[in-house]
């Protein structure tokens, strides 16, 4: 493997880890704001289960992240070195989920 | 348990996992494809909250359910491109490892022109309520 090779390798692990760790704060963002309390017409909605499950959801997808520089980077060049459906699925299910849920909040208790 | 839950769902929706066809492409591309999916999901997530912003955080309008004609089909659109972008994201990748051409991309259009429309909407709602 060439040296551009290797560099450019090492550039795509890093940004992929940079995009797990921006998702990890989004989702960590979300959290909060859902834990916190949302105003709507007449109060204030807080839901602190929900907040604390996004959270977690997003503190999981920055290790995730974290986790790259140290087992992905090691699998380049051997055959399993690029993320597989189990790791996606869960954020996909999450933010679908976080989705529904604000559908859910939206159609039944906002007046 | 819950993996077990949800497999047969998954597996609807987006097919055979990708790391059971094929070969493994270079790594980069697979890294790419990933970041793509990451980014459809902060859009997911950014469509969700500016959809609950919207209904929740705006003075009501003139009209009634104003806000909520502007901010649900936002929120539906997250949920839909949160699973769709996985759906994408597995297509891509058996398409690589198996040598063919990437299938052809819908989501980018359909967030195009619900967002189009959904802005239309919001400037005649807007148009209609300012005094």
């Amino acid at each position: 493997m060439s040296a551009f090779e290797e560099e450019t390798d090492g550039a795509a692990v890093e940004r992929t880890r940079l995009a797990w760790q921006r998702s990890g704060l989004s989702l960590v963002g979300c959290g909060f704001v859902i834990a916190e309390g949302v105003p709507i017409s007449g109060g204030v909605v807080g839901r602190p289960a929900v907040g604390l499950f996004v959270l977690v959801l997003g503190l999981t997808a920055w290790a995730i992240g974290l986790r790259q520089e140290r087992v992905r980077a090691k699998r380049i060049g051997t055959p399993r070195e690029a993320a597989v459906l189990t790791d996606l699925a869960p954020v996909a299910l999450g933010t679908f989920l976080i989705g529904l849920a604000g559908l859910v909040v939206e159609l039944l208790f906002v007046g | 348990m819950i993996i077990v839950a949800v497999r047969s769902p998954v597996r609807w929706l987006i097919g055979p996992p990708p790391e059971d066809v094929g070969e493994e492409p270079d790594p980069r591309f697979s890294y790419a494809n990933e970041r793509t999916f990451l980014a459809w999901n902060r859009t997911a997530l950014a469509l969700i909250s500016v959809g609950l912003a919207v209904t929740n955080l705006l003075p009501p309008f003139e009209l009634p359910f104003g806000r909520r004609v502007i901010g649900l089909p936002l929120i539906a659109l997250g949920a839909f491109v949160a699973l769709a972008s996985l759906r994408e994201w597995a297509g891509n990748q058996r398409a690589m490892r198996e040598g063919r051409p990437l299938p052809v991309a819908r989501l980018p259009l359909l967030v195009s022109v619900v967002i189009g429309v959904v802005a239309v909407v919001a400037l005649l709602i807007a148009a209609v309520s300012s005094s």
